[in-house]
């Protein structure tokens, strides 16, 4: 296919494609039980009759007993959006290969499941904002298409996660799985906008995309560290007391991330640039908490 | 053990430098430039985030107390900390310190003297006293006095030799051993007696310890010293402009090694300006004169004066001596009389030297009249009479300063007369023929100045710091005003008192003297205040003020109010030639009763400066070591656990 997805990687996906939940609906007709009345063949409940009903879902055999008109009412049928929010801020630009590469194959690799779900799949791309927004498509025939989207997403500018999030949930008047790709080194209330997300019927998916040089810091001396979005300057004499002060605030992220999932039912999957993709799709597949 | 001593205290200014290492620590260094994804969670990392100060907190990190450390171990090491060994023995101790001028001597080129290192050794000594035994402390001054009795508590003792302070005087090292020889002599248990000394003795005889054991510690180094030996101050006449001047005498002596080329200077007391100098050139062991005129003015007469030797070596106190500077020569002289027309005030206003104010005997109580003037009332004897000599010429019968005046006698023959009296001196009575006298009951086998037969003529009523002459009859009762010996009397009056006026009360003292003030007639309390000394009152009586001894060298002011306001300032030298020879003489010890002496220089010190050294060098090792080790980054998980546990709290 592309260099996002190999065959192999390919073949393994599909293994894995079965055992993907997607716990939110979106309310068009897909292969999904939703949890609406609609027009399917699975029964869902009676319910006494009012004016303007329709006369074809009247139970003609329990008016016959009971003399009461009652409607019986049958679930949806629904699709779901699955909705790959790719963090393309410069602060993914770090790393070999950079971390924008790892997320960009995690969400193909999410696509390509999604896909193959029939379910729609739709590519947007995070900055100061949703910088880019990419239109949904569905079944195996677009993969192509979404491969192409995620290509085209190259690293600039600053992050504000929760005003992207924000945006998503804004130009989404229908609810469905919103992964989020990103380092999370966003000082913003994005914990904020994920449970707003969360409130709106999204089945939220949180990956962070780590590099090695984040997790375990190689510098040693008197450093001053530029920020890639800001140009902040930072001045750090690197001993073991700084080491770990920085081990304790990156930790912090972590276990802040960490709570935020829980408390929305979300998976959280905290992946290394060079971590082995399908191992980080097996964690999100299981919905796991790392 | 002894106490501390830092035998190089400047090295402690090593210590200045942990200001620079505090500094170096604080101040803000070039960094390598990395470029990271984000600054946000070092920015939170609470470590030399301080972008825009100028200084980042301190923070107690291990290498900076390790360098502190081993600065703090170099400054201790250069200053060369040590301790001198050694324990005192006896159950009881006196510690005899020399006070005396010769310790006020500099050590070296520091400010320290000679009694500073007597007292850091006195201290020692009390340090390094056996457990259960006592001291006192003696002062061996020009009197030996204890300055603490026995004590145990070696707090007091040592507090009992910080007191301790070095006087302008001889000191008597034997006196005070005596002392303290007296002071153990009563008690049981072992004794023993710790001199401490420069060995610049002012006496020489053998220190008699009366066989309690003597242990002899001196205590100085070799010092060149000049100094004033002696110093007298008179008034006197340029014999070239026939002008008044005041003419004053120093002894200079060199007790050193090297020829000094030195100046005298003389300085009025209060003003800066010198009023003569000179330049000298003293051999070792030379005594040399110096004599220094000046035309005092007439606001300088009485003042205190200074003659200053320049520049100042090893001992201060004897580089200045104190004097006073002469009254005039011009002698007040009251003549109060009765009668228009006096033999006395004709003979007193041919002296040019004389300065004659005309009262009437009832203007005494009332008119100002000098305070050193001498008085003559002619025809009277009132009660009080101001000024300082008195001389009353045919008083009224009755009491009259303490002689009785007897009724009238006609013709008296004038046989003899005191020739050793300075009233009397060069003169003869013979040939004078005395119509009619009164006579005098006077007191003693010296207080009949002129006699005829049995009957006196002339009495001497003096009293202590006063000159009194008692005339029994009217010069213009008799021929004596015809004759050359009226004039020479009148002229021996005066000059007396011109000599009593120019000691001013009390004549210049030594240093350790009592002061004998001579003070008017009917003074009760005078004060007294001077170097030193702060002012206090002093009982008179009968005409003399007795002043504790003065311990300093300088000017004395003693003052009264009633019944006269008045005053006289003393001047107190220490001019002590062999106070002034600060070389060390021998010392003898009399061990004669047993028990031994020993005469030794204080033990040599133990120095910690070496182990010093060898601590800050294990403690730069370590630093060393800690600085460049490996830093291993902590475990992420754990770190962060305290973290997450919070935030999963929160959640």
């Amino acid at each position: 296919m592309t260099a996002l997805l190999e065959p192999a990687f390919l073949r393994e996906l599909e293994a894995l494609r079965r055992r993907l939940q997607l716990r939110a609906r979106s309310g068009g007709g897909g292969e999904h039980v939703g949890k609406r009345r609609g027009g399917s063949a699975e029964f869902l409940e009676h319910r006494a009759y009012t004016a303007g009903d329709d006369l074809r879902r009247m139970d003609w055999l329990a008016f016959a007993r009971t003399g009461e008109p009652v409607l019986k009412t049958f679930r949806t049928e629904e699709d779901v959006v699955v909705r790959l929010v790719v963090d393309a801020s410069a602060s993914l630009d770090a790393g070999t290969p950079t971390k924008l590469d790892a997320a960009k194959r995690l969400a193909a690799a999410v696509g390509y499941m999604a896909l193959a779900g029939s379910e729609r799949t739709q590519v947007l791309a995070a900055g100061e904002g949703l910088t880019r927004t990419f239109d949904a498509a569905r079944g195996k025939a677009a993969l192509p298409k979404v491969l192409r989207d995620l290509e085209t997403l190259q690293p600039r500018g600053g992050t504000d996660l929760a005003r992207s999030i924000d945006a998503v949930l804004q130009r989404a008047p229908r609810p469905g799985m919103l992964v989020v790709f990103s380092d999370f080194l966003d000082a913003g209330p994005f914990d904020q906008a994920l449970g707003r997300a969360k409130a709106a019927g999204h089945d939220v998916a949180i990956v962070q995309i780590l590099s090695e040089e984040e997790l375990h810091p190689p510098y040693d001396g008197d450093v001053a560290f530029e920020d890639a979005e800001t140009g902040a300057v930072v001045e750090v004499t690197l001993d073991a007391a700084a080491l770990a002060a920085y081990t304790e605030r990156l930790n912090g992220l972590i276990y802040a991330l960490r709570a935020v999932a829980k408390r929305l039912g979300a998976p959280y999957i905290r992946a290394s640039n060079v971590e082995p993709s399908l191992a980080v799709v097996r964690r999100l597949v299981s919905r796991a908490v790392d | 053990m002894g106490a501390l001593e830092l035998l190089n205290k400047p090295g402690l200014w090593l210590l200045a430098g942990l200001g620079p290492l505090v500094l170096l620590y604080i101040l803000k260094i070039k960094r390598e430039r990395v470029r990271v994804p984000s600054t946000w969670l070092w920015q939170a990392a609470k470590r030399d985030l301080m972008a825009k100060h100028p200084f980042k907190r301190l923070i107690a990190e291990l290498p900076l107390i390790l360098q502190i450390l081993a600065l703090a171990a170099l400054a201790f090491a250069l200053s060369r900390p040590a301790m001198r060994g050694g324990r005192v023995q006896g159950d009881h101790v006196a510690i005899v310190v020399d006070t005396s001028a010769s310790m006020g001597t500099r050590v070296g080129e520091g400010p320290g003297t000679r009694l500073d290192d007597a007292k850091a050794a006195a201290k020692e000594v009390v340090l390094a006293l056996a457990p259960g035994s006592d001291a006192i402390v003696i002062e061996a001054a020009r009197d030996a006095r204890l300055v603490t009795p026995l004590e145990r508590d070696g707090k007091h003792l040592r507090a009992a030799v910080e007191q301790l302070a070095a006087q302008d005087v001889e000191g008597d090292l034997g006196a005070a051993v005596a002392l303290a020889a007296d002071r153990l002599r009563g008690l049981g248990g072992t004794r023993r007696i710790v001199v401490l000394t420069d060995g610049a003795l002012a006496r020489s005889a053998p220190i008699a310890a009366a066989g309690i054991p003597t242990d002899v510690r001196t205590v100085g180094d070799a010092q060149e010293n000049a100094a004033i030996v002696r110093m007298d101050v008179r008034s006197g006449v340029d014999p070239t402009t026939k002008r008044e001047q005041a003419q004053v005498f120093v002894m200079l002596e060199s007790f050193g090694t090297k020829p000094r080329d030195l100046f005298v200077t003389l300085v009025v007391d209060g003003k800066t300006d010198p009023v003569a100098s000179r330049r000298v050139l003293v051999k070792p062991g030379e005594k040399v004169p110096v004599v220094l005129t000046f035309e005092p003015s007439a606001m300088d007469r009485g003042a205190g004066l200074l003659a200053q030797l320049s520049p100042k070596d090893a001992l201060a106190a004897d580089d200045v001596a104190y004097g006073r500077v002469p009254a005039g020569q011009r002698m007040p002289v009251t003549l109060a009389s009765r009668a228009p027309y006096s033999w006395m005030a004709r003979a007193l206003d041919a002296d040019p030297q004389v300065s004659l104010q005309r009262i009437t005997v009832d203007q005494l109580a009332t008119v100002n009249v000098d305070p050193d003037a001498l008085v003559i009332v002619e025809g009277a004897c009132p009660a009080d009479v101001p000024g300082h000599d008195v001389v009353v010429v045919s008083p009224p019968e009755g009491r009259c300063l303490g002689i009785d005046v007897g009724a009238v006698v006609e013709q008296p023959q004038v046989t003899s007369w005191e020739v050793g009296d300075p009233r009397l001196r060069f003169l003869t009575m013979d040939g004078v023929h005395v119509s009619r006298a009164r006579g005098l009951a006077a007191q003693g086998a010296t207080g009949a100045l002129l006699r005829a037969g049995k009957t006196t003529l002339m009495a001497d009523a003096s009293i202590p710091g006063r000159s009194a002459t008692i005339l029994g009859f009217d010069v213009g009762d008799s021929d004596w005003p015809l004759k050359a010996s009226f004039v020479l009397f009148a002229r021996n009056l005066v000059e007396q008192a011109r000599v009593h006026r120019a000691q001013g009360g009390a004549a210049p003292v030594t240093t350790g003297d009592p002061l004998r003030v001579a003070v008017p007639a009917g003074v009760t309390a005078v004060k007294v205040e001077g170097p030193g000394m702060p002012e206090r009152e002093i009982a008179a009586k009968g005409g003399f003020a007795i002043v504790p001894a003065a311990p300093r060298a300088g000017l004395y002011r003693v003052r009264w109010t009633a019944p006269r306001v008045g005053s006289v300032l003393i001047p107190a030298n220490l001019t002590s030639e062999k106070e002034s020879d600060v070389r060390a003489k021998p010392i003898t010890v009399d061990a004669s009763g047993g028990g031994g002496a020993a005469i030794r220089a204080p033990e040599p010190h133990r120095e910690w400066a070496p182990w010093l050294a060898l601590f800050a060098a294990l403690v730069l090792a370590l630093d060393v070591w800690w600085l460049t080790r490996r830093v291993k980054a902590p475990s992420p998980v754990k770190v962060g656990a305290k973290i997450g546990a919070k935030a999963e709290a929160k959640a």
